[in-house]
């Protein structure tokens, strides 16, 4: 998975932010609020459900503004940070 | 910054009278007087403009967005409703709050904005209202719009603006502020006020602590979310038990520090916007702390400009920052 290609919802890396196991910093000021949030709630409630839920409300984000130079490069990110 | 300025009435009445949309800052005298109209407005009398920090009740600030508006909602939200914000926001577009603090409108998006549905998911840039001020406490900071012009709004004003074509909307916030390298600060509980709090994980009297350290109060505490640096200003004042009271609440959740001093705001604002941001930016406003604080009464620069305001919304509140709307358009 290269480039600006947002990855799949089954990819492991969203588990890694979402869970923290993996920290990226983002230039899109709503990516870092969001997981800073619904890492808060999985720390709270850490159920298989709750992530699946939090994996898909942080890519719908992405995708929503992946037209964005900043959010591009935060993909950009997110797989180089992958391989 | 290629869309805002300084206006007398007159001029914005007749833009008003011709349909044009309006983002507009200006005292509340001059709010009050706005005929019917596409606009929302907030009270503010200080803004930065071309020819820097400016305090005056005789002019109005305005953002037209009729080059990139295709289609716009007017909405007020109170309590109930403002936690549908981000549900309301159109597909392509941007939503643009104005909500005068203190209001239950204002206490409910503050501390509960992280669990509105679809929280962060589309646009949202807003400020909060205030006076002069030499009036406060006298005066309050209101909000207007031209859906019932002359009416001042209890909860929240807000704009859906649609885009046209091939635009995109990006909402971003500057903060100058750092962590500083000093004790890390908890809160026992998320509110705009704290009697105790964590100190290193010890529990203190927070006042006390803030004396006996002699903090700078104009200096926020700022948390780290995600990488980027989140501000809770102090109110200079204290509560009838000895409170510590702030301009946005602090959460029990994030860890705090004290910020560093900034040397030179005005020169590093000036900087970061050399890096290329001020370009396609169609809104931005500046905290009233970093305007009286920070020396930007006496900026000179051009390319800072819009209104001085009393709290600010890039998807949720921020104190001593500055936000920013840029309209991109796409290739």
């Amino acid at each position: 998975m290269l480039g600006t290609t947002i990855p799949s919802v089954r990819d492991h890396i969203w588990k890694e932010i979402v869970t923290g196991q993996k920290t990226i910093g983002f230039e899109f000021l709503a990516a870092n609020i969001l997981i800073q949030r619904i890492r808060e709630l999985y720390i709270n409630e850490p159920s298989d459900e709750n992530l699946q839920t939090y994996i898909l409300q942080l890519r719908e984000l992405f995708v929503r503004n992946s037209e964005l130079a900043s959010v591009k490069k935060d993909i950009c990110k997110i797989n180089n940070m992958e391989n | 910054m290629i869309f805002d300025k300084l206006h007398d009435l007159e001029e914005i009445e007749k833009k008003i009278l011709k349909g044009e949309t309006l983002l507009i800052a200006a005292d509340e005298k001059l709010l009050k007087k706005l005929p019917a109209g596409r606009w929302i407005g907030g009270t503010t009398t200080y803004f930065m403009t071309e020819l820097g920090g400016v305090c005056t009740d005789k002019k109005i600030f305005v953002t037209e967005l009729d080059a990139v508006a295709s289609n716009i909602n007017i909405k007020t939200y109170d309590e109930n409703t403002i936690e549908n914000i981000y549900l309301d926001a159109p597909e392509n577009g941007f939503s643009f709050i104005i909500m005068p603090a203190g209001s239950k409108c204002h206490s409910v998006f503050s501390m509960e904005a992280f669990s509105f549905k679809d929280f962060a998911m589309r646009p949202l840039i807003g400020w909060l209202p205030g006076t002069h001020l030499d009036e406060t406490g006298v005066d309050k900071p209101k909000a207007y719009s031209g859906a019932a012009p002359g009416k001042s709004i209890g909860g929240a004003i807000v704009m859906h603006v649609e885009l046209t074509g091939n635009k995109l909307a990006e909402v971003g916030m500057l903060n100058m502020f750092e962590q500083g390298g000093g004790d890390t600060i908890t809160f026992p509980e998320s509110g705009f006020t704290a009697k105790e709090a964590y100190i290193n994980g010890v529990k203190v009297d927070f006042a006390k602590y803030i004396f006996e350290n002699n903090l700078d109060l104009r200096l926020p505490l700022v948390t780290d979310v995600n990488g980027t640096f989140v501000n809770t200003s102090f109110c200079r004042n204290f509560g009838d038990d000895g409170e510590v009271m702030f301009y946005s609440p602090v959460f029990k959740t994030f860890e705090y520090k004290h910020a560093k001093p900034v040397a030179n705001y005005a020169e590093k604002f000036t900087k970061k916007l050399s890096m290329g941001l001020g370009v396609e930016m169609v809104f931005s406003c500046n905290c009233i702390l970093n305007y009286i604080y920070s020396g930007l009464d006496r900026y000179s620069r051009s390319d800072l400009s819009g209104p001085v305001t009393f709290g600010e919304i890039a998807y949720h509140i921020h104190n001593q920052t500055v936000v920013y709307l840029r309209i991109i358009h796409n290739q």
